[in-house]
């Protein structure tokens, strides 16, 4: 008697178990079957905000699928990632991937690395770059790296916040070439340029495409691109590889969902970001922003934020930002 | 530039059409407290890419100019500003409304934010780029100055107890110190919350301390505001009037100019836009007028000020937007980003290479104004018959609606609970009669001021000289400094007299 209700009880438990094995391959086979919502970390109207909203409108161009998105902002894109990690993985809830993923939780804002969620592709990235004013005594990396040593102190670079990528790029510069600046903090890279156009500051570190149409203006020079290669945006600039200098600091978002992602839901989804991102609307798109725009697969990804969290975990310490 | 060529491109039916639409959506996105303009443009950006580029922007400038003009209106039928650059007209707007003159403060609003808006455009058309130029003067030490400025008005707006003034403006400066540290990156008061990382949201805060404030006031006063209020209307004979008198507009006629003006060297300067600009316009105008003592309490020319200048700020931000790519506030970095998305390359190149498109945007700025004009007389005639619904219904609308818009901000119950948490400690403000404003200045002001103070001094190594070594910065720091003093001489003079 015993044995036969224990029996029951089993079969009911591996029926049970055995038909939801098969509702979620079945849900996996048919997603999405409803609107998926994408979180951005970062406020309507910037960058990360129209990366995010030209991904859903070619996903949904292309694949037929609904997706919104929602800007959740604050943290330094803590905010919106803990909320994405708090959803359940169904592939119904992505968000944006910022390159602070890979540096919050070393700045002690949240504990959040790039080990804690699903990545699901890169979806663009762009060098760091200083500029200085058109009319300043510098024409490259290494007179400016000169004109530091000799005037050590006397230069102030702005960034666009403390703890923000273009500050740890600016960092970099210092910590690679051994100078001394006064780094002051500006809101947003916006602002970092427009203290450089006011002629406040005497430099700033911030994204090549966020100074470039400055330099087409004649408002300002720019010295030296922080990337592997020349910007297409910059061609005349060379990087500070090429001058003998070994900085390379590159800002990227991407795209993430909660751990525990179904394989299948996967695969699907990174495919559907990849036939976007390889899209010639894409690629214009990128190009009208002067961001490189080669897809990074989950893996290539994640091989990236956990060095540059290592990386940058390490700077921050030893600058002792945040603290 | 070649005006015929783009006024023949805007006056065509299709693009008036666009215009339309954008001035409905943001009539109705405006008017919603916690929906901003910047929310409202940036959510019908994506919908315009399928456009040409110049039905896109007729549409987008629609939307714009009318959020900002709309947020007035519940500003002056609720108490709640429906954006931010609204806050300073519920000084007197509301005031004109509970005495019934609904109508007739919308009306104002509509005339004079067309006024500051068609204002600013041609300022924008004849002078964009020395105008944007002359923004670049403006370095930490001038918006320091500036936004302490905007602090030093805290006495102006306290009425008659300039220390329970001081004192809720000290609880809004402490307010404004939560989150990372803007220059250091630590956390301020955030209790390990991830939510107050990035400071109080402000939008609830004031939707809290404006709307949910009111009507819980409201039904704790109820039975002698209602009498009140009949007691007001039959008074007003004139309550279905919406159009001012001539003699009405000559008295308005110099604060909107001043009002605009403000509006567009405020909106020129990044970063700052027509919230401030408004609360400036209403302090300067208040100092020059004939009836200073009606401030705050129903003055028409405080309303046409204000009104006028946050839509100044729309040309003056866009100034600086088209000629430096440099966006002048919010909503025009969202603008910016649609440019981008049209294929063209914003920055300073903008005005020389697309100059066809430029030209085109002068007259659809321009159009939308018009188009605002009898828009808004229209909702006004209609918003009078607010007055005859039983306050009990609007209480409970306008609950309703601050809770929508506290929670569509961000979509985060944390953001209601903070809208109520406000209402609730600006119920108590007010019945103990310690003014609001004060405390939204120093939330609104307190990071802007801070974080230039420290920052000209990071900029200088310590050195206090570089606050006032430019001369827009010694020109701020005379206006500071004469705000400060003249209440004290004004009251000696007081003294004198009475002895």
């Amino acid at each position: 008697m015993k044995k036969s209700v224990f029996a029951k009880v089993m079969a009911i438990v591996s029926a049970a178990a055995i038909m939801t094995a098969a509702f979620s391959v079945a849900a996996a086979a048919d997603y999405p079957e409803d609107t998926i919502n994408l979180i951005c970390h970062a406020a309507a109207g910037g960058g990360s905000d129209a990366m995010s909203r030209e991904v859903a409108q070619l996903l949904q161009d292309q694949q037929g699928w609904t997706v919104t998105v929602e800007n959740k902002t604050g943290g330094s894109g803590s905010v919106a990632m803990q909320y994405v990690m708090s959803m359940n993985p169904d592939g119904y809830t992505i968000g944006t991937a910022p390159v602070e993923l890979s540096m919050i939780n070393a700045l002690g804002y949240a504990e959040i690395t790039p080990d804690n969620v699903d990545l699901l592709g890169c979806t663009m990235h762009w060098p760091a770059a200083l500029y200085v004013s058109a009319d300043a005594p510098y024409n490259n990396l290494k007179e400016f790296v000169d004109y530091c040593t000799e005037n050590p102190g006397a230069i102030s670079i702005a960034n666009s916040g403390i703890g923000s990528i273009w500050h740890i790029a600016s960092c970099v510069l210092a910590d690679k070439t051994g100078i001394e600046i006064n780094y002051v903090p500006y809101d947003g890279a916006q602002g970092a340029i427009t203290a450089l156009l006011g002629k406040e500051i005497e430099a700033a570190v911030v994204g090549s495409s966020e100074g470039y149409t400055y330099v087409e203006s004649g408002d300002v020079k720019c010295l030296a691109v922080f990337g592997e290669e020349k910007s297409e945006v910059l061609p005349d600039v060379e990087t500070a590889i090429e001058q003998g200098y070994d900085i390379t600091v590159n800002c990227w978002v991407g795209l993430l969902a909660p751990k525990g992602l179904d394989e299948a839901v996967k695969t699907t989804l990174v495919d559907a970001i990849r036939q976007a991102v390889e899209s010639d609307e894409y690629i214009e798109f990128c190009k009208g922003r002067g961001c490189d725009y080669s897809f990074l697969d989950p893996d290539e990804f994640l091989e990236m934020a956990n060095a540059d969290t290592e990386y940058y975990a390490q700077l921050i310490s030893e600058l002792g930002i945040a603290e | 530039m070649d005006y015929l060529s783009a006024i023949q491109h805007v006056l065509n039916p299709a693009v008036l059409l666009f215009i339309l639409a954008g001035v409905m959506v943001g009539l109705v996105v405006g008017t919603l407290p916690g929906l901003t303009s910047v929310m409202a443009v940036s959510l019908i950006t994506p919908l315009t890419f399928k456009l040409d580029s110049t039905y896109g922007f007729a549409m987008l400038l629609g939307v714009y100019n009318s959020a900002i003009f709309s947020g007035g209106i519940s500003a002056i039928a609720i108490n709640t500003p429906g954006t931010p650059a609204s806050i300073a007209q519920t000084f007197d707007g509301y005031s004109l409304s509970r005495r019934g003159r609904t109508g007739f403060a919308l009306g104002v609003n509509t005339i004079y934010s067309v006024f500051g808006g068609l204002f600013s455009t041609v300022c924008l058309m004849i002078a964009c780029e020395p105008l944007a130029r002359l923004a670049l003067h403006f370095g930490s030490a001038e918006y320091f100055w500036l936004a302490f400025f905007g602090l030093a008005m805290m006495i102006s707006i306290s009425h008659a107890n300039v220390v329970k003034g001081l004192l809720a403006g000290a609880i809004g400066l402490l307010l404004s110190t939560v989150g990372l540290d803007p220059l250091l990156g630590n956390k301020r008061f955030t209790f390990d919350n991830v939510s107050l990382l990035n400071g109080i949201t402000f939008i609830p805060v004031m939707i809290g301390l404006f709307g949910i404030s009111e009507m819980l006031y409201q039904m704790y006063t109820h039975k002698k505001t209602d009498e009140r209020r009949e007691e007001d209307i039959a008074h007003m004979g004139d309550k279905e009037r919406v159009l001012p008198t001539a003699k009405e507009h000559r008295r308005m006629t110099l604060p909107a100019l001043l009002g605009s003006i403000i509006g567009v060297v405020v909106g020129v300067v990044p970063g700052t836009g027509g919230d401030i600009s408004a609360l400036i316009s209403w302090d300067v105008t208040k100092r020059i007028s004939k009836h200073p003592e009606e401030y705050g309490n129903g003055s028409i020319e405080g309303l046409a000020a204000t009104s006028a200048s946050n839509n100044g700020a729309v040309g003056g931000a866009l100034t600086t937007a088209l000629a430096l790519g440099i966006p002048g506030d919010s909503s025009t970095a969202v603008l910016l980003g649609a440019l981008t998305m049209y294929g063209m390359v914003t920055g300073p190149t903008l005005l020389t290479k697309s100059a066809d498109f430029v030209g085109r945007l002068y007259i659809i700025m321009l159009v939308a104004n018009l188009i605002i004009l009898p828009v808004g007389l229209l909702t006004a005639k209609a918003c009078i018959k607010l007055l005859s619904v039983k306050s009990n219904y609007i209480q409970m609308a306008v609950l309703l609606i601050c809770c929508i818009g506290a929670y569509s901000m961000n979509r985060s119950y944390t953001d209601v609970i903070i809208m109520f948490i406000a209402g609730i400690a600006g119920f108590f403000f007010r019945m103990y009669q310690y003014p609001l404003g004060p405390m939204v200045l120093g939330l609104l002001l307190g990071e802007m001021c801070e974080t230039n103070l420290r920052r000209t001094l990071m900029l200088s190594n310590g050195n206090p000289v570089r606050l006032i070594n430019t001369p827009i910065a010694i020109a701020l720091m005379i206006l500071v400094v004469a705000a400060l003093v003249s209440p004290l001489i004004s009251d000696l003079r007081a003294k004198k007299k009475a002895k």
